[in-house]
């Protein structure tokens, strides 16, 4: 992304009767330059120079070399969590385009271009590379990499009471991660203007890292899984233009996905009393009496009577073929009319080949001392798409458009497990008795749907469009259980597009969809959604636009009454008045509500929160307390950004940004806190770069990241944070 | 008002005046050839070649030259796209010293008549367009793209994403300033990895993977099974009913910040609905209250109908 100096730097070079009128034809470009100015990670376009002549080619590159230097307090897991920016030297950015100044003469491409970023420790690192050759080929590459550090500890964590003894809390999320994915994507297309024109591409996604989870075998123990799961995408396909205006394609795709994790016991915090390492999982409380009534012994040890986890282990390794065949046209050749469609088929299998799983400890309720599974797993899906569109110019003004869709899947699928359990109650006891069951099952989800959506459209006005439409869909859900859900939606579209000046963009939408069942008990029977878009840019220096955006559900049925709305207003204002100063604003009110009657269990319940008895299709159920689950998350956005270019060779900018909720849910657990529900996440930032001659510039960017949260943090540590990311760094650029 | 006309007009004559430059560093004669167009009739006539606009449009002209279209215009021995493909033929425009009228100039033209010289050679990779939100919306292809003044090279955007996006979505933007959010601001995703803002088949101009589920399964591929035992609204309903895709101040982009109250939403007994309740031992009180510690595989597990493996 261009910054906003540069590309006022670049106004600098034109001449003063182009100026005007650039500033007026891109407006829009200096304000969204200026718009999101801010973290540390926000890239640079280069700034372009002229160029020089290498080996035939009009090259221009440009390097940012530099580091970070990042302080930081607080919580060290949160921090790393949404900001990991950490201290090191960096190649900031990087970018090269190449032209050939004769591509007569030009051997392999006649246009290169490559951007990178991040690399040397940032968590993102993104490389892209284009070059082509004339009417040869097109090729485009990318290569994207980041790690993802997660450790919100409030995620799955069981809030153990402060009144157990011993009092162990969970520090971190039980289910942490630390994966980093590598994302790799080449296409190229050959003969890009010919009438027959074939392409390829390749799609690499691997992620892996150690991440945290859990299982639940009588206690609930904490694993270590080896993340690591990939796909490779081929696909090829050919493209024929056998009329003007009319392509035909067809693509053939292979996508295999392999999935290696597996999973470790650790944890292993204590000792039976012979000195065996034993762990007795996350849910160590005395209050609710978990793994067990008296997990220790006098003496400390632990109770070998109790459950507890000696090891685990187990692998399923997991691979699956999704071959599809697509075939699409697409043609404007008959007057007035556009259409186009495709028609998919895939036939996916996959397989669990050796599932391994093996369990040594002791799970009293059946008085398993120790389990061996083995087995394996295999499941399809057969997938159709369908889908067909057309436009039909019935007058200049009046067009009839329809739309088809329909998409078909099922999935049969099968396991077959058997399972080895040696009898114990005691975990210093040899497991006992082998007991071997075998067990099959099979499972079927199905899914047929077809939606049509009709609609005109009206040019009532050069600047004025209205549109009216209608939607059915119908969809029908079965399953292996018996279950067969048809579901029937009707809807009508409104839209209207006004543009009262130039200057003047309004757009306005309505969509009301009612269904006469739901699949589940959020699935919207009665939807509306209203869109309210507008923009104004009255002077080529100034930008104002908004959005209200509307979008309201309901299943308002017996037992369930779900409300939900989304409702969000928000505002921009960009302001360019001339190439040395500019300022950018936002606004945004996000308000997000939910109440669905749910009903549960709980003792005791929650002071003073709003459980009152369960209605009798509950109470049947064991689950005396209902609650009407209202939640709520208003949220506030502001930022504000400064660009200041007092003299040509320095550039400026600093803003600030800040998100805020401060929201509700239902109190159902006692310990449950609201956490990031009641937060504000602020990133005040400033940079400025000084130009030492045409091909080098001295850059220094600092942001400041602040995350807190109003609330008690809970029976675990505190997530707050603050941190200071110093880069400084040096462009050379021709 | 001098300016501000002169700034529009510009805006207007951008598109597509300027091959000029093509012609001069090829050497080649001045165009007359319109491969884009399927209208054939052509009179030479008309025609006022490139050379001629960049008498006036110089600035354009640069613009032009850096852009994928030069490519097009070096075809045909320099008689491929350039100027006149766009804008129609000038002689006229010449001849009446720059009469804005007697040449097509897009920033007053009608979104449709915008569309149609774009699609002219387009269409085959932009087909649902005109049926798209934005087609619908009057959002031409100079709404986002210049060939003059771009951005990007690839897709000659005036401003790269996501900030061009930015520009009308403003009660997006916010979003990705929330703590958790896809990391779209940073540089590692772009809006068009999710959206395809010319149309699709799809719901909200979604892309879809080439599994055919939920372009979420792109990155995340271990949700897009096929599993034996399946979380049915994953598969029916969309990553959508759990999640908020673009951003959330709830960790895992959850759409409520309680995982127990999104089980409970759904798995709370009730006439009509299939989907199991809270089994009555499930005290919330208690260690229950973190339903994924258990149900840890919630995307769907081949081994385990209750997601514990």
């Amino acid at each position: 992304m261009m910054s906003a100096f540069s590309y006022l730097s670049l106004l600098l070079n034109f001449r003063p009767r182009a100026r005007c009128g650039l500033l007026a034809a891109s407006a829009i470009v200096i304000s969204a330059a200026l718009a999101a100015d801010s973290p540390a990670l926000a890239q640079d376009a280069p700034q372009p120079q002229a160029g020089k002549v290498i080996s035939g080619y009009l090259t221009h590159m440009s390097t940012d070399l530099g580091g970070h230097i990042v302080e930081h307090s607080g919580s060290d897991p949160m921090y790393a969590t949404l900001v990991n920016i950490q201290s090191g030297p960096r190649i900031l950015n990087n970018f090269l385009q190449m032209r050939a100044v004769d591509p007569a003469h030009a051997i392999v491409f006649d246009r290169l271009s490559s951007s990178s970023f991040g690399y040397g420790g940032d968590p993102y690192n993104v490389t892209n590379l284009n070059f082509s050759k004339g009417r040869i080929y097109d090729f485009y590459g990318s290569f994207r990499r980041n790690r993802q550090y997660f450790d919100y500890n409030l995620l799955a964590n069981p809030l153990i009471p402060p009144e157990s003894t011993p009092f162990v809390p969970i520090l971190s999320s039980p289910h942490l991660f630390n994966t980093v994915r590598r994302m790799t994507d080449v296409n190229i297309k050959l003969a890009p203007l010919s009438i027959v024109s074939p392409h390829f591409g390749y799609f690499q996604n691997v992620n892996q890292g150690p991440t945290n989870s859990t299982l639940h075998v009588g206690a609930d123990a904490l694993l270590t899984q080896n993340w690591r799961v990939s796909t490779d995408v081929w696909n090829g396909g050919i493209d024929w233009k056998p009329l003007a205006r009319t392509t035909i394609s067809y693509d053939q795709f292979f996508t295999h996905y392999k999935g290696n994790t597996s999973w470790q016991l650790t944890g292993l915090d204590y000792k039976l009393s012979d000195g065996t390492p034993v762990s007795l999982g996350i849910n160590l409380s005395s209050v609710w009496n978990t793994p067990c009534a008296a997990p220790f012994n006098p003496d400390g040890t632990v109770n070998p009577t109790c459950n507890g986890f000696l090891a685990y282990s187990r692998s399923a390794p997991t691979r699956t073929l999704f071959p599809s065949e697509q075939f699409h046209f697409q043609s404007s050749s008959i007057p007035n009319v556009t259409m186009n469609g495709r028609v998919l088929y895939m036939g996916t299998t996959s397989n669990l080949i050796n599932y391994n799983e093996y369990f040594n400890g002791l799970n009293s309720r059946p008085q398993d001392r120790a389990t061996e599974t083995t087995g394996s797993a295999a499941a399809r899906r057969i997938n159709v798409n369908v889908d067909y569109g057309i436009t039909w110019q019935v007058t200049p003004t009046i067009s009839l458009n329809d739309v088809f869709d329909f998409w078909s899947f099922r999935q049969p699928a099968t396991n077959l497990f058997t399972e080895t359990s040696f009898a114990g109650t005691s975990m210093l006891a040899p497991p006992g008795a082998a007991t071997t069951t075998t067990t099959s099952d099979y499972q079927a989800l199905n899914q047929n749907t077809k939606i049509n959506t009709l609609y005109v459209a009206w040019d009532a006005a050069p600047r004025a469009r209205v549109s009216l439409g209608y939607l059915y869909s119908n969809r029908r859900i079965t399953d292996a259980g018996g279950d067969n859900i048809p579901i029937h939606s009707y809807g009508a579209l409104f839209g209207l597009a006004l543009r009262p000046t130039s200057e003047w963009r309004i757009n306005f939408n309505v969509d009301a969809i009612y269904a006469d069942n739901s699949f589940t008990r959020i699935s919207p029977r009665a939807t509306q959604h209203y869109r309210l878009r507008t923009s104004y840019n009255p002077h080529p220096w100034l930008s104002l636009a908004g959005t209200i955006n509307i979008l309201e559900d309901r299943n308002n049925v017996q037992t369930v009454h779900h409300l939900a709305h989304d409702r969000d207003f928000s505002f921009a204002a960009m302001i360019n008045p001339n190439e040395k100063w500019g300022i950018d604003l936002n606004y945004a009110y996000n308000s997000i509500f939910s109440r669905t009657d749910m009903c549960y269990t709980s003792t005791p319940p929650v002071e003073g929160a709003q459980a009152q008895p369960s209605p009798p299709v509950c109470q049947q159920a064991g689950l005396p307390l209902q609650t009407n689950g209202y939640y709520n998350q208003p949220t506030q956005y502001g930022s504000i950004g400064f660009v200041f270019n007092p003299v040509k060779r320095l550039h400026t900018a600093a803003g600030y940004r800040m998100s805020a909720v401060n929201g509700q849910a239902p109190p159902i657990n006692i310990r449950q806190v609201p956490g990031s529900l009641q937060s504000q996440y602020q990133i005040p930032y400033a940079n400025l770069a000084f130009d030492l001659n045409p091909n080098w510039s001295w850059k220094a960017d600092y942001n400041y990241y602040s995350y807190g949260e109003g609330t008690p943090i809970g029976p675990t540590l505190p997530r707050s944070f603050r941190g200071n990311v110093y880069t400084l760094g040096v462009r050379y650029a021709f | 008002m001098r300016c501000s006309f002169c700034s529009v007009a510009i805006l207007a004559v951008s598109i597509g005046v300027g091959g000029a430059g093509l012609a001069q560093a090829t050497g080649g004669a001045p165009s007359q050839a319109v491969v884009s167009s399927p209208k054939a009739a052509v009179n030479p006539t008309e025609y006022a070649g490139a050379e001629a606009c960049a008498i006036c449009h110089e600035a354009e002209v640069k613009g032009f030259n850096n852009n994928a279209h030069t490519r097009l215009a070096l075809e045909h021995g320099g008689k491929g796209v350039t100027c006149e493909s766009c804008h129609g033929p000038g002689q006229a425009h010449v001849e009446s010293g720059g009469d804005a009228t007697k040449i097509f100039g897009f920033s007053k033209a009608q979104a449709r008549l915008i569309d149609d010289k774009c699609l002219g050679c387009h269409a085959d990779t932009h087909p649902n367009f005109e049926r798209s939100a934005h087609g619908e919306a009057k959002v031409s292809c100079t709404s986002c793209h210049s060939v003059h003044k771009f951005a990007t090279e690839e897709s000659l955007l005036k401003v790269a994403q996501p900030k061009l996006c930015y520009t009308c979505h403003t009660d997006v933007k916010p979003a990705f300033a929330q703590p958790f959010h896809h990391k779209i601001d940073e540089g590692l995703m772009s809006c068009s990895d999710c959206h395809d803002p010319h149309g699709t088949f799809q719901p909200n101009q979604l892309r879809i993977s080439s599994t055919q589920d939920a372009i979420c399964t792109k990155c995340h591929v271990e949700t897009a099974g096929p599993f034996v035992y399946e979380h049915p609204p994953i598969k029916t309903e969309g990553c959508t009913l759990c999640h908020s895709p673009h951003g959330s101040p709830n960790p895992r982009l959850l759409k409520v910040s309680n995982v127990n109250t999104l089980c409970l939403q759904c798995h709370s007994p009730s006439m009509n609905f299939t989907a199991p309740g809270t089994p009555s031992f499930h005290n919330m009180a208690n260690q229950y209250q973190a339903c994924t510690v258990c149900h840890v595989q919630i995307h769907g597990s081949n081994a385990d109908s209750s997601f514990f493996k």
